[in-house]
């Protein structure tokens, strides 16, 4: 093993069109120009670079997953709502979920692939701003194609196009997947007020207009948010709500990242978090607990009620 | 040539002939996972008058549905009961799912000798 290791990475100096990598899944994957290239290199790989016996396996294609809305299908499978839904709960009924998964409109679906170094520089500056150094105009001009505003109007002009349950979809966005980049969206159901994506775009535009940092200029628009919920009830159930925000969020990066059919990437699919309730039977102490729990029990809810919608890879 | 690509599950795109030449640049899409040995057969296939050059141009949805299972008479007369042959989509996800290492539902035939009496 340590020999086709050594004799990897001299291949990958020694030919200038062979990559060798080692993927997530821990893989060693060689990367060639072509299947003679490949076979050359294989055999390279056994004459001169590693000098052992290889097995190498078939070659690996790359699928993406994604859904569609078909015809004549079997009745969904939670009765009496839209197809794709799906209510799971977590911890015995601790805390409930209704989340639903939709097909994205294939525009939109479209303008988020061609988008993504956008999104990416989004999501980078957003973490320089907080670090409150950086220079937020060279940010702006290194790798962007369109500049935030404009990549949020087009995004809401393209929801608006589609029409029907997707208008105002874009001020709904609360992240990307799969690696806050990809092109699937959660959405928040509508009529909820947290501030998402593309609300908080606008919170960093007005304090770096106003000299603010990141932080500061969050935690005044919580404090705005907070003041406007007169209801004390209200105020500590949107505090706990917050909490589970980053167990949902991280149970869609992994469910987009790994897709129900064959663990491939998602693309072009839009799940909204339609309801979340907490009946807190179980009492306080329980609470550590159930944020871990929430996570791995969102992704497989993701994948199963995607996989009642008619389906093509 | 289009018998080749057709098989293959591509389709032509478009055919240009280059002024001057007798040569035809054909552009047609092919799907990644059957152009292994499609360089080999066109050559053969043509012998040695065409040259193909793959690139990568990106993902399309395959119109087809894993899950399905034929429900109609004539379905389940000529497919069987899973439709393994016939549907591509499974047979691709499939396929990744065994390279992966996760569960695949195939129906093994454990002894293949056992006839049914067809005529009583």
């Amino acid at each position: 093993m340590p020999k086709l290791v050594a004799g990897l990475q001299i291949l990958n100096q020694a030919d200038p069109c062979a990559e060798y990598l080692v993927q997530e899944t821990g893989e060693h994957v060689i990367l060639a120009a072509g299947e003679l290239h490949l076979e050359r290199c294989l055999k390279d790989l056994r004459e001169r670079f590693a000098k052992c016996e290889i097995q190498a396996s078939e070659a690996i294609v790359p699928f993406r997953e994604t859904a569609v809305k078909g015809v004549d299908k079997a009745p969904p499978k939670t009765a009496g709502a839209p197809r794709g839904t799906v209510r799971t709960s977590v911890y015995d009924g601790l805390v409930e979920f209704t989340i639903r998964a939709v097909p994205l409109p294939p525009a939109v679906t479209d303008f988020l692939a061609a988008q993504q170094k956008t999104i990416a520089s989004m999501t980078l500056q957003r973490q320089e701003a907080a670090e409150d150094e950086v220079d937020a105009e060279a940010a702006e001009n290194a790798t962007r194609v369109l500049t935030p505003e404009q990549f949020w109007a087009e995004l809401e002009k393209l929801f608006n196009k589609a029409g029907g349950e997707w208008t105002g979809a874009a001020d709904r966005v609360w992240t990307f997947g799969p690696k806050n980049v990809g092109s699937n969206v959660l959405l928040d159901p509508a009529g909820k007020t947290t501030l998402r994506l593309r609300g908080r775009e606008k919170v960093f535009a007005d304090a770096r207009a106003d000299g603010k940092t990141a932080d500061e200029a969050l935690e005044s628009a919580d404090a705005a948010a907070a003041a406007a919920l007169t209801d004390g009830a209200a105020t500590a159930s949107a505090r706990l709500f917050r909490d589970f925000d980053h167990s949902i969020e991280a149970g869609f990066q992994m469910a987009t990242f790994q897709g129900p059919l064959c663990a491939e990437p998602v693309v072009g699919m839009a799940w909204v978090v339609d309801q979340i309730t907490y009946n807190p039977d179980e009492g306080e102490d329980c609470k550590w607990r159930w944020l871990h729990s929430l996570t791995p029990s969102s992704r497989p809810g993701l994948g199963s009620g995607w996989c009642s919608h008619f389906v093509g890879s | 040539m289009y018998a080749v690509v057709a098989r293959r599950r591509g389709r032509v795109v478009s055919e240009e002939m280059k002024e001057g030449t007798s040569f035809f640049t054909i552009r047609a899409m092919l799907p990644v996972v059957e152009s292994f040995g499609f360089a080999d057969e066109i050559r053969k296939r043509t012998s040695g008058a065409a040259s193909p050059q793959l690139i990568f141009s990106g993902y399309e949805t395959l119109d087809q549905d894993p899950f399905w299972v034929p429900t109609t008479i004539e379905e389940l007369e000529d497919l069987g009961e899973k439709a393994d042959r016939a549907n591509v989509a499974k047979g691709y996800v499939d396929g990744v799912r065994k390279r992966k290492g996760m569960f695949v539902e195939k129906k093994i035939v454990e002894f293949a000798e056992k006839q049914r009496t067809l005529k009583r």
